[in-house]
């Protein structure tokens, strides 16, 4: 399941949103008694964007807690900690390297997400407009030098992300050698 | 306080771990769970904790019912066999964690944590590591710090899970020593699992003997040495020599000349046995002395020397199995025995089980 968004081509998800919160999606009733906007908004862009680089983060992170096992979980536990202590004292410090390599891997994917958005957004611009989508935009009005500008911009982005997650991924490596050495002693 | 299990029941799915358990801890003890590998003591132990739950049965503490507390109700000091330091915390933050988590009104000041958790450390000599990590400690300076950490919360139980069995076997050796001593300085009621009997018997009041989870014998370790209550404790525990024979009416018969009386067995007729003989109980002859028999025929295969003992690894002719016997050494003619050379054996303790009983035993 988690896979899910990796399968399915990011416009059907962003189909899936409009069907769900659009004016007449499953909610939209609800939605527009409470005046809450989502699709053409952007709450809607940040949702299918979640929902487009969840399993970035996920795909990071379980393999690393499988590792480190619940054992300080437990640790924890009969030391008195409550839950929301344990996992802020004691299981967040122990991922926060998988975390930030997989905030990274979506930041990256984020930026760039061009299908999903480009249906729940409207392309409002200045207001529901991603870099990807501007682009589109200069480009389909022949403003080939800004498009060009905007675009070696977003790849400039891409470049800084990609040298962010070099240094992550390799503190996340050492993490995990850590744990095996711990274990080899 | 004391820890009472009744009836205690576990599956994992189809596997059956523990199986209808009951036993008790009375106040200030060290208990050794004893058993193989997966014999469920570790799963009896996670549930004396409250970090498993068991399927039926009753967990109590000091007579109350805790079946249904929750592990941070229960006030039990864990101690795990790799450790479970928070790698990112200094030693002295590991120990004070239990003090910090504390609710605002519990908690102690800055001061007194400090206080405590150097106290703490000093008491398992590793007060000089307090600002260095747990990736930068030898193994054995791990497992202390993880004791005090343990042990800072003052916690009514302490429950150890082979708390030796990563470590090698010196510092293993060390540690018993001073986790019986440190014990007798606390008196805080422990549990501790452990498939070393070595280990269990050194360090523990009493034993608690498991198998295919089920307690096949409780008991203080000169019990569990000298009385097994069944073929699985007389081969875990310690060593021990079979041999196959057969009881009838009365009388098992083992080999072609010795005889043992069993008046228990009075009505058994022609049943397959098994004997049990430890190696330090048989006498060792040069001569076919006598003429009351009753001895085993047996050449020597090998003699070493330990200490004040004579190890001699014997066969009888015709026979496969070793048989390892251990007497003191001082007798000048025994002393000289060699490789090639004939003895006669007659053991002076032994247990019969019958065949049925002892279908199970399993050598460690």
């Amino acid at each position: 399941m988690i896979d899910l968004p990796f399968a399915v081509s990011p416009v059907v998800a962003g189909m899936v949103f409009v069907l769900m919160f659009g004016a007449r999606g499953w909610f939209g009733d609800w939605l527009d008694a409470y005046d809450i906007k989502i699709i053409f908004a952007v709450p809607g862009i940040v949702l299918a964007t979640t929902f487009i680089t969840f399993p970035f983060v996920a795909r990071e992170l379980i393999p690393h807690m499988h590792e480190q096992g619940t054992e300080a979980e437990e640790a924890a536990i009969t030391l008195g900690a409550s839950g929301w202590n344990t996992f802020w004292r004691v299981t967040l410090p122990s991922i926060k390297w998988s975390l930030l390599y997989g905030v990274i891997l979506c930041n990256a994917r984020a930026m760039g997400e061009f299908g999903a958005v480009s249906v729940v957004s409207g392309h409002i611009r200045g207001y529901t407009n991603t870099m990807p989508l501007h682009i589109e935009i200069l480009y389909n009005e022949y403003q080939f030098a800004a498009a060009f500008a905007v675009a070696t911009l977003l790849a400039g982005l891409a470049m800084v992300t990609l040298l962010v997650k070099s240094v992550v991924e390799w503190r996340t490596q050492q993490e995990i050698n850590a744990i095996h050495q711990e274990r080899a002693q | 306080m004391s820890i009472e299990i009744r009836g205690v029941s576990k599956a994992f799915g189809s596997f059956q771990a523990l199986k209808n358990i009951s036993l008790k801890v009375p106040t200030g003890e060290l208990v050794a769970l004893l058993g193989p590998s997966g014999c469920g003591k570790t799963t009896l132990l996670h549930i004396i904790a409250g970090l498993e739950w068991a399927d039926a049965g009753n967990v109590y503490f000091h007579g109350e019912d805790a079946t249904s507390s929750h592990v941070r109700e229960r006030q039990v000091g864990f101690v795990f066999q790799h450790y479970a330091l928070f790698r990112h915390m200094s030693v002295f933050e590991n120990v004070a964690f239990g003090l910090r988590v504390r609710p605002r009104q519990l908690r102690p000041s800055e001061a007194e944590i400090r206080a405590r958790v150097l106290e703490l450390l000093k008491l398992m000599q590793v007060d000089w590591l307090a600002d260095r990590y747990p990736p930068q400690l030898s193994g054995g300076q791990r497992q202390r710090v993880a004791l005090a950490r343990a042990l800072a919360v003052e916690p009514k139980v302490l429950l150890l899970d082979e708390p030796f069995g990563a470590l090698d076997a010196k510092v293993r050796r060390e540690l018993r020593v001073w986790l019986r001593r440190l014990h007798d300085e606390l008196h805080v009621t422990s549990v501790f699992v452990t498939h070393d009997q070595e280990e269990a018997m050194e360090v523990s009041d009493r034993v608690v003997v498991m198998n295919q989870g089920q307690v096949e014998q409780i008991g203080t370790p000169a019990e569990v040495y000298d009385h097994p209550a069944s073929p699985f404790v007389y081969s875990f525990v310690g060593q021990v020599n079979l041999f196959q024979g057969r009881v009838h009416r009365g009388w098992a018969h083992i080999g072609d000349a010795v005889r043992v009386h069993l008046p228990e067995h009075a009505e058994t007729s022609n049943m397959e046995a098994v004997a049990y003989v430890r190696p330090h109980e048989f006498e060792v002859e040069l001569q076919p002395n006598g003429a009351e028999g009753g001895y085993l025929v047996a050449d020597v295969d090998n003699v070493t020397i330990a200490g004040a003992l004579l190890r001699l690894d014997l066969h009888q002719p015709g026979y496969d199995e070793l048989i390892r016997v251990e007497v003191p050494r001082g007798d000048p003619a025994r002393d000289k025995l060699k490789q090639g050379d004939r003895v006669y054996v007659r053991p002076t303790n032994q247990r019969v089980f019958i065949k049925e009983a002892a279908r199970d035993a399993t050598q460690p």
